[in-house]
Parts: C-alpha cells; sequence; structure tokens
C-alpha cells in the first residue's frame, strides 16, 4: 500500500521524538550531524521505533538545509540520513523526507524573502529524490508563510505531503494563524494530511484536536511531546510517563486524529504503547465538511453565514488620484485605502492593480506582500492578468478569494489550474462565450457548467462562489429581479455561495446611493452571501447593519450598535494643545491647524483655500510656514518630537488634498532614503520622509536593511542630486561607510546625508559624508540648500 | 529551560511618553495613548530562562560557552551562575508599528515607544520570576560583549521553538521587540 492508501484505510502510526532520544543516548551534536558522525546509532534509533510498532519514520533530515549548512554537506547528510533509515525499514513500512524550519523568520518581518525560503526546501527536496522517500513530512513549523514555502517545495516532487504545525497553548502559530486558518491554507494547498505536533504535551493538545476535527476534511495528526518540560540538573526532563501518554492519545483518536506519533521526549517505549492502546479503537476519517473558507495570517472567515463585505476601493477604475499612486508606485496611498476600508469594516479586501502602462504582476506581488504587513484582513485577488494571478495566489499568507472566473472555456483553463496549485475560493461570474444570459435560469446553467469544469481539478463546489452579476436597470428596468432570482436559484438549486458587485445596478441615474441602498437589501434578502461594496458607502452600511438586526444575524445588535456608535458626526481629533504652548495662537486658520497637528482640521482648511487659491501658493503662503514654525521651535527645544510629528501628519492630510488640485508632475527634486544594510530601525528615516515630502520634495524611501548597490542603483535611475541614509547601530555604521563609498564611484553628482542615533559629526566625517544632520529639521534645511 | 507566556504587563503612559522624547509637551499623550491601546491589543508577550554553569577565568565561561569579554566578566563578577534570557512582545507589535508608520508618524513613534516599554516590562517579570539576581541584564552589544555571541544565545534557548524569535543576517532579532540577557545570579 502506498501513504495515500494508508491514510485513507486506517491509522498510521509514526515514530516519537529522534534529537531528545539521540541526546538520551550520549550523543551532544546537533541531529543532523549524527548522520555523518554515527550513523549506527541513527539507524539503531529508526530500527527501535519500528519494532515499537511504527508505520513510517522520518530520515534523519530535520535539521538539514542550505541556510544551516553548506550544500556539499547537507548533500552527504541527505546520503546517509536515507541510508540509515533504509537499511532498518522492514517491508511494507515507509520512510519520510522530513522538513523542519529554515531557524529564519520570513518577509515581511523577517529578513528572509518567501523564495529564498521555497529554494531552500526546494534544494533539499530535490536532493532527496535519488533515494525514494514514501512521503515529505513539513514538521514544527511555526509559521503559516514558511509552512506555505515548504508545502510549494514539497509538492513538486509529486509526493504525498504531511504537515504538523506548532500552536501554542492559545491555539495559534506563534507568527498568529489559528486552527481554522491553517486547515483552509493546507487543505486548499491540498495537503494529504496535517495537524499539530511539539511544544504541547497530549493533554494540552486534545482541545485542539477537536477544533480540527470541527473543521478538517482532511486525515488529522497528533505528535506532541511527552509533557511539558522542566530543567533538571541542565537537561529538559518532561512529566509524562509512556503508560499516561498512550492513554492520552487514544482519547486524542477518540477525537479524530488518525495519523498519531510523539515529538520531544517520547520513546519507542511511548510508541509501542501508544500502538497497543490504540490498536482496537474503531478508524473513521474525518467527515467531509462543506465549509466555504477563506483566511489570512491570522483567521479564516466563512462564506454562508453572515453575509460579508469586500471593500473594492483597491481599484484604479475610474479614479484618477489611484492610478497616479499606481504609476508613482505610491504603495503608501494604496495601502492606507486598504487599511481605512479595514477601519469602515470592510471583512476582506479586493485587490485590483491593473493598469496597462505598469507592470501588474510586479505591483501585484509588491501590493499583496505590503498589505499582508499591515491588515490581517483575507484578501481577494482581482485580475485577468495570468501571471499576475499567479504571483497574487503564490505570495499570499492564506487562502485567497479569486476574482474571477466565468463560464468561458478560456477563463476556466486559465484560472483553476492556479487555484488547484495554490488554493482558493473562487468567484464565478455566470456569463460564458455567449455573454450573460438575460434569464435567471440561463445564468444557472453557466454556473453548473463551471461546478463540472472544476470538479475535473479536483475543486469542489464549496470553494466556489457564484456571481449571477448585476446588470443597470437604467438599460433594462428587469435587471434587478432577474439578478434577485438567479440568486435564489443558485442557492435552492446548487446550494451555492453567492456574491455581487451591487452598485452597478444604479449605473446612469441619479442618486445612485439610494439605489444601491435598497438593491443591496433586497439582495441580502434573496440570498447574498459576499457583497462587493464601497465601505465608505454610509447607505451600504446602513442596509447591511439593519439588515442583520432585523433578521437575528445580529447577536444581542452589538454590530448595530456600534454602527450607530459609529454613525454619530465625527467629533474633529483635537491634540489638547498645551496652554502655554508658544506657537498655537498666530497664523491663517490652515497655519494654526497645522501647528497644532489637528489632521481632520488641516484637511478641511486646504479644502476651502482651494476654492480661492492656487494649489501651489497655499503650499507657499500656509504649508511651509507653518511647518516652519513647528520646526524652528523644534530646533530651539520649545517643541518636542511628537509634537512634530503630528504637525507632519497634519500638514500631509492638508497636502493630500493640495496634491489632487495639481496634475501629476515630474523632474521634482527628488530624494533616496534609506536605512542602510543590516539596520531595521526605520523610524527616523521616516520623520525625515514625512517631512522632507511636506516641504515638497520628491522622496523615493528605499526602506530599511537596503544594500548598497541597491541604493546606488536607484540614485542613479531617478538622477537624485541627494540622498540620505539613517543607521541607528554602531554595528551598521561600516555598511554606511560601504555605500557612501560606492555612491562616490557610481554617483558622483550625488552629495550624501547622514543622520541616525549612533551618528556624530565625526564619524560622518569618518566615513565622508558631505552632511551630518543631527534631526530630521536639519535634513530638511540641508535638502533646501542643496536644490537652491 | 523554562518558557512561559504572560499576560500582557501594563505599559505606563509617563514612560511611553519619555520613549517618544515628548519632554514637557503633554499634548502627546492622547497618541502615546492610542499607541499603548495598540501595542497591547497585538501582544504576545513570552519569555523563556535557563539557568547554566558560569566560570570565571581568563574569559566567560558558561557552560561549555566561551566568550571574550572583558566587561561582561567584570559584570558577573562575584555571580556563581547565570540565566539565560529571551523575551518578546510578539510579531503582532511589529504589524502595528508598520501599519501605524503608513499612517501616522506620530503614532508610529508611540507605537514603537510602546512596544519597546512593554518589552522591558516583560524582561522585569521574568526578572522577578527568576529572583536573587543581578540589578542589571548584559546584552551581546554592550561593552565588548560581541553581538556575535547572539547566535549561540539564541541556540542555548531554541529562540525559535521556545518563544518565536529568530536572527536575521545582521544579528538582530525579530520580532524586533525582544530582548536577550544575560542574567548574573547572586
Amino acid at each position: 500500500m502506498t501513504v495515500i492508501e494508508t491514510l485513507k484505510a486506517g491509522r498510521l502510526v509514526l515514530d516519537g521524538g529522534f534529537g531528545t532520544y539521540l541526546r538520551e543516548q550520549g550523543y551532544e551534536g546537533a541531529s543532523e550531524e549524527a548522520n555523518l558522525d554515527c550513523p549506527d546509532l541513527v539507524a539503531s534509533i529508526h530500527a527501535a521505533y519500528f519494532r515499537a510498532g511504527s508505520d513510517a519514520v522520518s530520515a534523519n533530515t530535520f535539521g538539514i538545509n542550505p541556510l544551516r549548512h553548506d550544500k556539499e554537506t547537507c548533500k552527504k547528510m541527505l546520503k546517509s540520513a536515507f541510508g540509515c533509515a533504509k537499511r532498518v525499514r522492514p517491508e511494507g513500512k515507509f520512510v519520510f523526507l522530513d522538513l523542519g524550519p529554515t531557524g529564519k523568520l520570513l518577509e515581511p518581518y523577517g529578513d528572509l524573502t518567501f523564495e529564498e525560503a521555497y529554494e531552500s526546501f526546494l534544494f533539499v527536496v530535490n536532493e532527496s529524490l535519488p533515494y525514494a522517500p514514501d512521503a515529505v513530512f513539513i514538521e514544527t513549523m511555526n509559521d503559516s508563510y514558511e509552512t506555505k514555502a515548504a508545502v510549494l517545495a514539497a509538492k513538486t516532487a509529486g509526493l504525498p505531503v504531511l504537515v504538523g504545525n506548532v500552536y501554542d497553548a492559545s491555539a495559534k502559530l506563534m507568527t498568529g494563524a489559528d486552527i481554522p486558518a491553517m486547515v483552509a491554507l493546507l487543505e486548499g494547498l491540498r495537503v494529504d494530511a496535517f495537524g499539530l505536533n511539539c511544544s504541547l504535551g497530549p493533554e494540552q493538545m486534545l482541545d485542539l484536536v477537536s477544533a480540527f476535527s470541527e473543521y478538517s476534511s482532511t486525515p488529522i495528526i497528533v505528535k506532541p511531546n511527552a509533557g511539558l518540560p522542566r530543567e533538571e540538573g541542565g537537561r529538559a526532563v518532561y512529566d509524562v510517563g509512556a503508560k499516561e501518554f498512550a492513554s492520552l492519545m487514544a482519547e486524542a483518536v477518540k477525537r479524530g486524529a488518525t495519523v498519531i506519533g510523539g515529538c520531544c521526549g517520547t520513546t519507542p517505549e511511548f510508541i509501542r504503547a501508544m500502538a497497543e492502546q490504540t490498536a482496537d479503537l474503531p478508524f473513521a476519517l474525518p467527515k467531509k465538511k462543506d465549509k466555504t473558507l477563506v483566511s489570512s495570517y491570522t483567521h479564516a472567515l466563512e462564506i454562508g453565514k453572515n453575509p460579508l463585505l469586500v471593500g473594492e476601493r483597491i481599484n484604479p477604475t475610474g479614479k484618477k488620484r489611484f492610478k497616479q499612486a499606481l504609476r508613482e508606485k505610491d504603495l503608501a496611498y494604496l495601502l492606507n485605502e486598504g487599511t481605512d476600508q479595514q477601519d469602515k469594516g470592510a471583512h476582506i479586501l479586493d485587490v485590483n492593480v491593473g493598469l496597462p502602462e505598469i507592470d501588474e504582476a510586479a505591483m501585484m506581488e509588491r501590493v499583496v506582500k505590503e498589505l499582508q504587513a499591515v491588515s490581517d484582513l483575507p484578501l481577494q485577488i482581482d485580475t485577468v492578468h495570468p501571471v499576475a494571478m499567479e504571483k497574487g495566489l503564490r505570495y499570499y499568507n492564506g487562502k485567497p478569494l479569486v476574482n474571477s472566473v466565468d463560464g468561458k472555456q478560456e477563463s476556466m483553463d486559465r484560472v483553476f489550474p492556479l487555484v488547484q496549485k495554490y488554493g482558493g475560493t473562487v468567484i464565478c461570474l455566470t456569463m460564458d462565450e455567449a455573454g450573460i444570459p438575460a434569464t435567471a435560469e440561463g445564468r444557472v446553467e453557466v454556473a453548473k457548467r463551471i461546478v463540472n469544469e472544476a470538479a475535473k481539478y479536483g475543486i469542489e463546489p464549496k470553494d466556489l462562489v457564484f456571481d449571477p452579476l448585476t446588470l443597470t436597470v437604467s438599460s433594462d428596468p428587469n435587471a434587478g429581479r432577474v439578478t434577485l432570482e438567479a440568486l435564489t436559484k443558485i442557492k435552492r438549486e446548487l446550494n451555492g455561495k453567492t456574491s455581487l458587485g451591487v452598485s452597478n445596478i444604479s449605473f446612469g441615474l441619479p442618486q445612485r446611493e439610494l439605489l444601491n441602498g435598497a438593491f443591496f437589501l433586497l439582495a441580502l434578502e434573496h440570498g447574498l452571501d459576499l457583497a462587493i461594496v464601497n465601505p465608505f458607502s454610509d447607505e451600504m452600511h446602513k442596509a447591511y447593519r439593519t439588515y442583520l438586526a432585523l433578521t437575528g444575524k445580529d447577536n444581542r445588535f452589538e454590530e448595530y450598535l456600534s454602527y450607530v456608535e459609529r454613525r454619530t458626526p465625527d467629533v474633529p481629533q483635537t491634540s489638547v494643545p498645551s496652554p502655554s504652548s508658544p506657537l498655537s495662537e498666530a497664523g491663517s486658520p490652515l497655519e494654526r491647524a497645522i501647528v497644532r497637528g489637528l489632521r481632520e482640521q488641516a484637511r478641511e482648511e486646504a479644502k476651502e483655500l482651494l476654492k480661492a487659491e492656487q494649489p501651489l501658493r497655499i503650499i507657499d503662503a500656509y504649508v511651509i510656514p507653518a511647518l516652519n514654525r513647528v520646526g524652528k521651535g523644534f530646533e530651539e527645544k520649545k517643541v518636542y518630537l511628537p509634537q512634530l510629528l503630528m504637525s507632519a501628519d497634519a500638514a500631509k492630510e492638508a497636502f493630500a488634498v493640495i496634491k489632487e488640485a495639481i496634475p501629476p508632475s515630474e523632474g521634482t527634486d527628488k530624494i533616496v532614503l534609506a536605512t542602510v544594510k543590516g539596520d531595521i530601525h526605520d523610524i527616523g528615516k521616516n520623520i525625515v520622509r514625512v517631512l522632507l515630502e511636506n516641504f515638497g520634495f520628491t522622496v523615493i524611501d528605499l526602506g530599511k536593511d537596503v544594500s548598497p548597490e541597491r541604493v546606488a542603483e536607484e540614485t542613479v535611475r531617478h538622477n537624485c542630486r541627494l540622498v540620505g541614509l539613517s543607521a541607528l547601530m554602531t554595528t551598521t555604521v561600516p555598511a554606511m561607510a560601504e555605500t557612501i563609498a560606492l555612491l562616490r564611484q557610481k554617483a558622483p553628482f550625488a552629495k550624501v546625508v547622514v543622520g541616525g542615533a549612533v551618528l556624530t559629526q565625526e564619524y560622518a566625517d569618518m566615513i565622508g559624508a558631505d552632511k551630518y544632520a543631527a534631526d530630521a529639521m536639519e535634513t530638511v534645511r540641508y535638502a533646501q540648500e542643496v536644490f537652491g | 529551560m523554562l518558557a512561559r507566556s504572560l499576560k500582557t504587563p501594563e505599559i505606563p503612559l509617563d514612560t511611553v511618553l519619555y520613549y517618544m522624547r515628548a519632554g514637557q509637551d503633554k499634548s502627546a499623550a492622547h497618541v502615546a495613548k492610542e499607541g499603548i491601546r495598540l501595542v497591547r491589543e497585538a501582544a504576545d508577550c513570552k519569555f523563556v530562562c535557563r539557568s547554566m554553569p558560569l566560570a570565571l577565568g581568563e574569559c566567560v565561561k558558561i557552560g561549555d560557552w566561551e566568550i571574550k569579554s572583558e566587561s561582561l566578566k567584570k559584570h558577573l563578577a562575584g555571580c556563581k551562575e547565570v540565566v539565560l534570557l529571551g523575551a518578546s512582545a510578539g510579531l503582532g507589535v511589529d504589524r502595528v508599528i508598520t501599519a501605524c508608520g503608513k499612517k501616522s508618524g506620530a503614532l508610529s513613534l508611540a507605537a514603537d515607544s510602546a512596544g519597546g516599554v512593554l518589552v522591558e516590562a516583560v524582561c522585569d517579570e521574568a526578572e522577578q520570576f527568576i529572583g536573587k539576581a543581578h540589578p542589571f541584564r548584559y546584552s551581546p552589544g554592550y561593552g565588548d560583549f560581541s553581538i556575535e555571541e547572539q547566535r549561540k544565545l539564541c541556540e542555548l534557548l531554541q529562540l525559535q521553538k521556545t518563544i518565536g524569535v529568530t536572527l536575521t543576517d545582521g544579528l538582530m532579532l525579530r520580532p524586533t521587540k525582544s530582548v536577550t540577557a544575560i542574567i548574573g545570579i547572586l
């Protein structure tokens, strides 16, 4: 029998702890080094587990990874590791390739890219293939993103893939994912069995096993430690014995575990006791669940329970400012569109960055990566561009919504293979080569054809969400009725989940919001599960919140009450200026708002001024003088850092309004900013950026931990006459020196200003900077000097 | 080795304002409070500690780990053993700081400061748990205690597995609001 057949036919008994058991035998080095140091000992441990009743052992490959050892050593270790396991393997038993974590944290918060992680796993997988492992067991992973990289690498070999993740007592991974989120991700990636290993003892795992059973349709792995460790004489001692372990594992089996074994602290004795005690228990695979899930790196959402809102605003269609942001790669603007929608109550964010003149695939990759650094909402990857769609799905840390496929063969041929590979819940538009059917029946027929085609790729109906399409009533008065009827039919005939872009309905009519809100309410009542809407529209919220409240879908009216509270008019943000503030009083209302750090007010005042004055004059006559006053106050130590930043925030608000009135211009004064290689402290650099932007400079912010090569490259590319470098740690000053040296060579036209906590005038002179700036304002003054 | 999750400790407003370099300016208080709130919501505080034998000779010897550092040797004079400490406020705090940075410099400063105050508070709780310790923690990068030693410290505490902390190529801790230290036991 193959591993897959065994998983379906009965329980699979894995092995127990390897590293801890190896140490018990007196070996002190890193476990993977034992493959070369003492292969006989390694083989004897595998043999002991087979004798104890393991159906499968993991070869001693957990710590083998090109990020930990050089590639030649990895190859030698792999060869020996498989040699050890295979020579003691009894007929009909399995040997797995074991993949452990890389030991590094992935982007955006670590310095390992997704592709680097993928490549390192792929290397181990490929180098193992000559030894014909029966499956790949990815274990002890505490990051969902790294897990995804490992699964994609393992899948390339066409072998069965099993995954064990490390959960803490709060039932979450270290990087935040809960159990439903991991079930969604791993079932999307078509992993053959998954569950829990390490960190917890069997008792602490029991409730988690029940949670897996509630969500998972896939065989569940439970591989606990021998209880919780305590220290005794410098060694870890675990608090659960073999007998107790076995009876707790029997309970885990009753709760749904079908792949069982032990982790740290367990020995062949534990596995024997466990195998014996569970042998006669009935076997049942997890029941098929019919939940339609999407997930982020923290949580999953179920589509089909309460209706959900998808925020539609990350989309350039018809938005001048958004298009400009895409062309200028102004990611901050896009990201704020995301977080603002989250604040307004969106449950999912649609991501559409398609514009003919930009590289959509590259932009999709960047936006997905950066958006998931600042928002924990599930994303909806919205593109017709196949490469952009693949990038979006690949780099997304979870199971996304995919927007969209339709009944055209070409569309299904393009989208379904990607969903099969990466997982996802797919929005299916009920139209095909012949267009949008005029009747509800016609649209349901298309939906049925999509279901059949998806099945060919192993995509289940629960992972499809049908959009019967909203057409505008102004061109066909019956359009609304047909769409509503189709919603009902999809529910009734296919038991399908539904979605709609609601606002199309009102196109061409005045006061569109009124119609949109009413149509939304009707659609909800006809079975709409997912509404793609503008979360800033109050009419939409009105319809949504009142619907939930009136149909028993709002527990204790919590949603409704919090909505009502938020609906009361905004109190302008006040910074409670200190009465003694030397700067608060003089100047125009806009200047005062900026000086006092009042964001809302600054925005409103700027709008007011735009009615009468030229945008550029507003900047020169009000914004910059206000910033100058605050900046001067800061230099004179009358104003403190937070107030300086609040003023900058307020000026930024004003600036955003003013910018919309100015045609986009090329060739303004550009400045490259970066925190140097090896340094991740960017708050100082960000302050400088904000101030420079406020003073009208265009800043090309390269971020933190930036290599000298990249700084030089971007400086040349943008022909920048000024480069600002920041470092906070003494250890990274040499990287700054290196960057300056390279700049002198490649971009001799650029002046370099340096700053950061550890820098002094002496340091700056030593490393050859043109200017040392003690604070952000000094950088601004220097920039004004450089650009005259 | 002992790893613990903690209830998020208090983050005192005054200390956050001090970290923000707010000086006498109390108008920053509402931003600081918002930063504290967001950080508290996102925090996942953990520490791990491990006691190790100490020998002070030519160099500092902790178990079989030999450290060449005069300043550390001086610091540990009179101590019988050491406790290695790893502490973290969790990855969620990094997410908050980054998200704030996209919106408001002031709020980002506040969140960054609150995160820093928080991880120090986690260390303080850990020290209370350890007891009878030297009043100061000593970390790689202090004096001539090379930052390179961060690797060994991470390995001895199995930081990734125990509290989810990893090292970058540049030997910095991730999540950023994390601390490693050697604590002398008197």
